[in-house]
């Protein structure tokens, strides 16, 4: 699969939109795991909710504390 | 996003509620085989979210390979709506009918509003506007208001300014009128006129108002005699009439006066005799409908209203009688007697008229009953008459003659 550039456009605490993503790795309440082209994002926070998910776009809403990658 | 609510509603959307531990694994092969789902919610043992209508069987299958469990919560969108709408069909139908006719109602006029007139009477206002075909209820597109305004105008030559205006399901008609013509025709139309008396009486009380008194608070009055002169005398320095001032006597006389009263009621009397009763019918008619059908058609029916405030319902109670003689008792015609005076007294109270005393007595015989006698009333007398006979001018003679 040929991935493109990954964007990821956010509006802390709100909203957090990622595109181009690779792979969910995990899914809850308080934290959402994601994989990228050549990393790993955490987005941390309270009541996450994936507002919009399809292949190639995910929108998380809920009180987004922290967004951290990860080599 | 309002798009994705607005395709969600048409296409139709489910919310599930899904119960896996391998959740992560289950959304990567929903994503990777291109199906959208949204309002994803992860709780502790289950996780929410909604999918369109059309994806759910590949959803199924994914849940299959992944060992979920699929449980549908709630049905959303037109499709769901459309097969509720199909199980209350009456419901719906009558719904749609209330806004149907909501609709087609506020497309008439139901009223007509007339403001501002004094001259012209409403009703005749309103038979004009009946003629331009503006009757309540007509169409709104049928009223041009402004050529409205011109016909009224032109109609009625006393209006100076017109305003038709839509407001709702109202039209509202303002005018205002000429009322310096107004004026100028009542003086032209004020003709001189004494008061005069149309009864034999005694004078009760009077005031004068405009005209000279002719008689005064226990003066015995005869039929046609003036009671207020027209005619106001000036006087000279020498309290000489030297002239006549012609006007309109008014004023409030009140006389004590008899009114004569007989009445002669046969002893042998008709009376219906039903023979055959039918079974009463009710109809909703308003009585002026009723009005439209000769009366023939109602001589042997009793009409009963059923509600007097409406004056809509109405029943007819319909039966067939015979004419038959019976002679009244003595106690039964002086009942009639004695309704008939009460019958008098009432219409003669409805004038306005206090009665003094009642004088009436009852003689019956064997082939009637005569009630005869006369009310005394006070009550208020004088009516125009307009004055004919030029005064005799000496105080006019002896300012010339000065």
């Amino acid at each position: 699969m040929n991935y493109e550039k990954v964007y990821l456009c956010y509006q802390i605490p709100e909203w957090v939109c990622v595109e181009n993503y690779k792979k969910l790795l995990m899914c809850t309440s308080d934290q959402i795991i994601l994989s990228l082209k050549d990393c790993r994002v955490e987005i941390e926070g309270k009541h996450l909710q994936i507002k919009y998910y399809s292949k190639n776009e995910m929108r998380i809403e809920g009180c987004i504390e922290t967004i951290s990658y990860h080599k | 996003m309002a798009e994705d609510a607005v395709k969600a509603f048409f296409y139709g959307s489910l919310t599930i509620e899904i119960v896996t531990e391998e959740l992560e694994r289950f959304l990567n092969i929903c994503s990777y085989n291109d199906l959208i789902l949204w309002d994803l919610q992860a709780e502790d043992k289950s996780t929410k979210f909604c999918v369109y209508k059309k994806d759910f069987e590949k959803y199924e299958e994914i849940g299959k390979k992944t060992s979920c469990r699929l449980h549908i919560i709630k049905e959303n969108g037109w499709p769901y709506l459309f097969r509720k709408i199909k199980a209350r069909k009456s419901f719906f139908f009558g719904i749609f009918l209330g806004i149907f006719l909501i609709i087609a109602a506020s497309q008439c006029i139901w009223r007509v509003e007339i403001y501002g007139n004094f001259y012209y009477g409403e009703d005749t206002i309103r038979r004009f506007l009946r003629t331009e075909g503006i009757n309540s209820p007509c169409m709104k597109n049928q009223i041009n208001c402004l050529s409205l305004a011109a016909d009224i105008r032109k109609e009625f030559p006393r209006v100076v300014w017109v305003s038709v205006k839509r407001k709702g399901a109202y039209l509202t008609v303002e005018l205002k009128e000429n009322e310096l013509i107004e004026e100028k025709s009542e003086e032209t139309n004020l003709a001189a006129a004494d008061l005069v008396s149309e009864y034999n009486g005694k004078v009760v009380s009077i005031v004068t108002r405009n005209g000279t008194a002719q008689v005064k608070t226990g003066d015995l009055c005869s039929k046609g005699q003036i009671m207020i002169s027209g005619m106001i005398p000036l006087v000279n320095e020498a309290s000489e009439v030297y002239d006549y001032e012609k006007t309109k006597a008014d004023g409030d006389v009140f006389l004590q006066y008899k009114i004569y009263y007989y009445n002669e009621i046969p002893r042998i009397q008709e009376i219906k005799v039903i023979k055959k009763e039918q079974k009463s019918v009710s109809v909703f008619l308003g009585h002026h409908l009723c009005g439209m059908f000769p009366q023939k058609w109602f001589d042997r029916s009793q009409f009963i209203l059923v509600n007097e405030n409406t004056k809509w319902g109405m029943k007819i109670h319909s039966f067939t009688y015979e004419k038959e003689k019976n002679i009244c008792s003595e106690k039964e015609i002086k009942a009639m007697a004695v309704e008939g005076i009460n019958r008098e007294l009432a219409r003669i109270r409805k004038k306005g008229v206090q009665i003094l005393k009642n004088d009436v007595t009852i003689d019956i015989n064997d082939a009637s009953c005569i009630s005869k006698g006369t009310f005394t009333v006070i009550g208020k007398a004088g009516v125009p008459k307009a004055i004919t006979a030029e005064p005799v001018l000496d105080g006019k003679d002896i300012m010339n003659e000065q």
